[in-house]
């Protein structure tokens, strides 16, 4: 019974989903007709082998525009918030904690090491710096997880101190690198790399993580079910017939490459991670089955509106990071008063 | 249980817990359609073998085999299908509703990738239904009472399978009539479903009245295990908890009640209270001597005194007449510690014996000192003394400790007479003799 009902609360998200998705592609400075939007819709795939093969000359002014800008960043900011949020939901059940983000194994922190260190490099191109921040992110569970594994207990509190402890050292790597950094050059960019932004979106860096986000999707969409057994914890999940440590360590691996192909692309976006599978659990239930794609759905609207804000809400653009933060901070605070009875969850 | 089936067996298990040893030496056979009942004291290792008895904890066994599966070639999805595990309602988890937490139990059945379907559901439904809790379906867990909780874990083991269950303290949080109806479900799976139900137990007269058999865990070895009506005996069961029971039957029912409920306890231990050298024992074998008409049990430790404290001590049995050297300082003077001799202790712990002493009209202990408070020396026999209905004790005891030694074996008014009093032969000849005694 409450099944269906829930179903229909995913529908909802799909509807709202879809809603971001127009009204993203009339925001922005140009003002493009609701016709010219269907047009170069219908010649979506044309238009993208040119853009690709690298011919601009043959597509209208809203072509360029709707084609070379909005679309690819609509797409990003609808993969990004899906993966974020997602991996959010997946950690939250993994580590048995509704408060747990996708940057507790440090990830985030690496990924921010990383792009720094990239940054820093004279006559860098942005592929390095995305390359770096991506191999820090992994570099940095690869360590946490390590830690945790020679401390021999399979505790998850174990696995989340040292993800604190990783991450804690990689933001003090990034300190050492701001102050090294350039203060007019280098500073200003490393710190608007950390506020995140979609604003260099392009249709190369939205078919990288296209992949990504689509093969981790699948994934946890198909462990779903496992994943309610191991929020269990360890010993239940073991009795249950599920042995939780190979699957948890395949699952954090997923997730971890998620976040770092996203962090990477567009700097650290806080908040959605956390507040999204907490709206979803709050609306449908703790269930996976229904939890994995509902944030996925939800969490992808919300970087949508978000960036939507970002970009037209001044005259120049905000820092996505702000925004997320803006919205996601109280949202949560108000979680927090609305399920005050509930207990956590 | 001969000719059933064995579900489940271990020989030489055993759990080291940071170096120290949990488990030792357990070799249990479980079969078909029984209820085993777990007894032992808090820590004596319950749970912990029960963890691993479901390869939840990794022991160490000679063998260890589930349904002729070695436990420790067998993956987890093996072992869940035939042995299921009520843990205590502590665990924390999401909000997941009552019927999502049942269904679960369906896990093992279903493929990596699988979510339960209807079949599952419905099945659920009706161990629900079974339990009569059908009434918790939609309720969220995490808000039910400890009680609830219980029963709806119970419902999740019973969707996995009924083959082998195995329970951690099932009892625990329940309400007078859950507790009964719980154990009757448990009693009713083992005889009708042929499971085979091990749970921990924490009180004996439950195992008494559900039980086929019992298992008493004392400090992670096994104290006994047999048959419930022949193996809970009062002896076993106050050698196993250190407090004196008795058993009492109603209508063919038998129970165990702790022996300091009954009125017939009151008095009937007396404290001779005298220091070091002060004369106790001198006292004791003077009222052995002048009460011929009694049947004495127990131990006297005479001693030789140097630089005026105990440098040696003897053990005399009262029944046997028999003696042994029992202990003896290294030095006649320092702080040096007493070395025990075997062939006294063994003389000692045969001379305390409670079945020796169903007869006895009194049991004397010289003495029950510092060492029985910590729950050595002489320790582990005095429970079941004072278990027996017929006997009285006479207990040597230091003034210093006689409020805790009443403390400890939860004596009701006991008798104490000082040995610096001139009339301590005289009040103990009448307390052998009733008289005085209130209720004589």
């Amino acid at each position: 019974m409450t099944e269906k009902v829930n179903t229909v609360t995913n529908l909802i998200f799909t509807v709202i989903l879809v809603a971001a998705g127009i009204l993203s592609c009339f925001t922005g400075r140009m003002e493009i007709a609701p016709g010219d939007v269907v047009a170069t819709i219908i010649r979506f795939p044309v238009l993208l082998v040119d853009i690709l093969s690298g011919d601009y000359n043959s597509l209208t002014d809203q072509e360029r525009v709707l084609m070379l800008i909005r679309f690819p960043r609509i797409l990003l900011a609808l993969l990004v918030g899906a993966g974020l949020s997602v991996s959010g939901a997946v950690y939250q059940g993994l580590f048995r904690n509704p408060l747990v983000s996708p940057d507790i194994l440090g990830v985030a922190a690496g990924c921010t090491f990383g792009a720094s260190v990239g940054l820093l490099v004279p006559g860098s191109s942005f592929f390095l710096v995305r390359f770096f921040s991506f191999v820090m992110g992994l570099c940095a569970v690869g360590m946490a997880l390590a830690m945790a594994r020679s401390v021999k207990t399979s505790r998850v509190l174990v696995l989340v101190l040292t993800g604190v402890i990783t991450g804690s050292l990689f933001h003090a790597f990034f300190m050492i690198v701001k102050t090294i950094a350039d203060p007019l050059g280098q500073l200003p960019a490393i710190v608007f790399w950390v506020m995140g932004s979609l604003s260099g979106a392009s249709w190369i860096d939205t078919l990288q993580i296209l992949p990504v986000i689509l093969v981790g999707y699948t994934i946890f969409h198909l462990f779903r079910y496992r994943l309610n057994v191991l929020s269990l914890g360890d010993e239940t999940a073991k009795s249950l017939g599920v042995n939780p440590k190979g699957l948890r360590l395949f699952l954090i691996a997923v997730s971890s490459f998620m976040i770092a192909v996203c962090v990477a692309s567009c700097g650290q976006i806080v908040w959605v991670g956390l507040v999204i599978p907490h709206i979803v659990r709050t609306i449908s239930g703790p269930n996976h089955r229904l939890l994995i794609p509902g944030s996925a759905l939800l969490g992808a609207s919300f970087l949508l509106l978000a960036d939507d804000i970002a970009r037209s809400a001044l005259s120049s653009e905000l820092p996505l990071g702000v925004i997320t933060s803006l919205i996601g901070a109280p949202v949560f605070a108000w979680l927090l008063y609305k399920n005050k009875n509930k207990g956590w969850a | 249980m001969m000719g059933k089936k064995t579900v489940l067996s271990c020989r030489n298990l055993g759990f080291s817990y940071q170096k120290k040893k949990v488990l030792e030496n357990i070799s249990l056979d479980f079969y078909q359609g029984e209820f085993v009942g777990l007894l032992g004291r808090n820590g004596a290792g319950k749970s912990t073998l029960l963890s691993c008895l479901c390869g939840l904890l990794s022991a160490d066994f000679d063998r260890l085999a589930i349904e002729g599966i070695d436990l420790s070639k067998a993956g987890r999805r093996d072992i869940a299908r035939i042995l299921s595990f009520v843990p205590q309602e502590h665990e924390d988890m999401f909000p997941f509703s009552v019927l999502d937490v049942v269904v679960m139990g369906r896990t093992v059945f279903l493929g990596s990738f699988g979510a339960p379907g209807k079949k599952d559901v419905q099945l659920a439904k009706e161990v629900l239904a079974e339990l009569q809790i059908t009434d918790l379906a939609q309720r969220v867990y995490t808000s039910l009472s400890g009680g609830e909780k219980q029963l709806v874990l119970l419902a999740r083991a019973l969707v996995q399978t009924r083959k082998i269950v195995l329970l951690d303290e099932p009892t625990n949080h329940l309400d007078y009539k859950n507790r009964y109806h719980m154990l009757a479900q448990l009693k009713g799976l083992s005889r009708d479903h042929g499971s085979c139900i091990v749970a921990c137990l924490h009180d004996p007269n439950h195992a008494l009245l559900f039980a086929d058999r019992v298992i008493l865990l004392q400090e992670g070895r096994i104290l006994l295990e047999g048959r419930t009506g022949e193996a809970l005996s009062c002896d076993a069961v106050s050698r196993l908890y250190g407090i004196a029971a008795r058993k009492s039957m109603d209508d063919g029912l038998m129970s165990i009640l702790p022996a300091f409920v009954h009125p017939a306890f009151k008095g009937r231990v007396l404290l001779l209270v005298g220091r070091s050298g002060e004369g106790k024992t001198t006292i004791l074998q003077q009222a052995v001597a002048e009460n011929k008409g009694i049947r004495f049990g127990g131990i006297i430790c005479p001693g030789i005194f140097k630089n005026e404290r105990r440098y040696s001590s003897e053990v005399q049995c009262l029944c046997t007449g028999q003696s042994a050297l029992l202990a003896k300082r290294t030095q006649a003077s320092g702080n040096d510690p007493f070395v025990f001799y075997d062939k006294g202790q063994a003389l000692a712990d045969k001379a305390l014996t409670a079945s020796g002493h169903r007869e006895s009209d009194c049991v004397v202990v010289d003495e029950v000192g510092p060492l029985e408070l910590k729950g050595q020396g002489h320790a582990p026999l005095l429970a079941p003394l004072l278990s027996l209905e017929k006997p009285r004790h006479i207990w040597a005891v230091r003034p210093n400790i006689v409020d805790e030694v009443c403390r400890r074996w939860m004596l009701v008014d006991p008798v104490i007479v000082k040995v610096s009093e001139g009339d301590a032969l005289a009040r103990i000849h009448d307390f052998l003799f009733n008289k005085g005694d209130t209720h004589a």
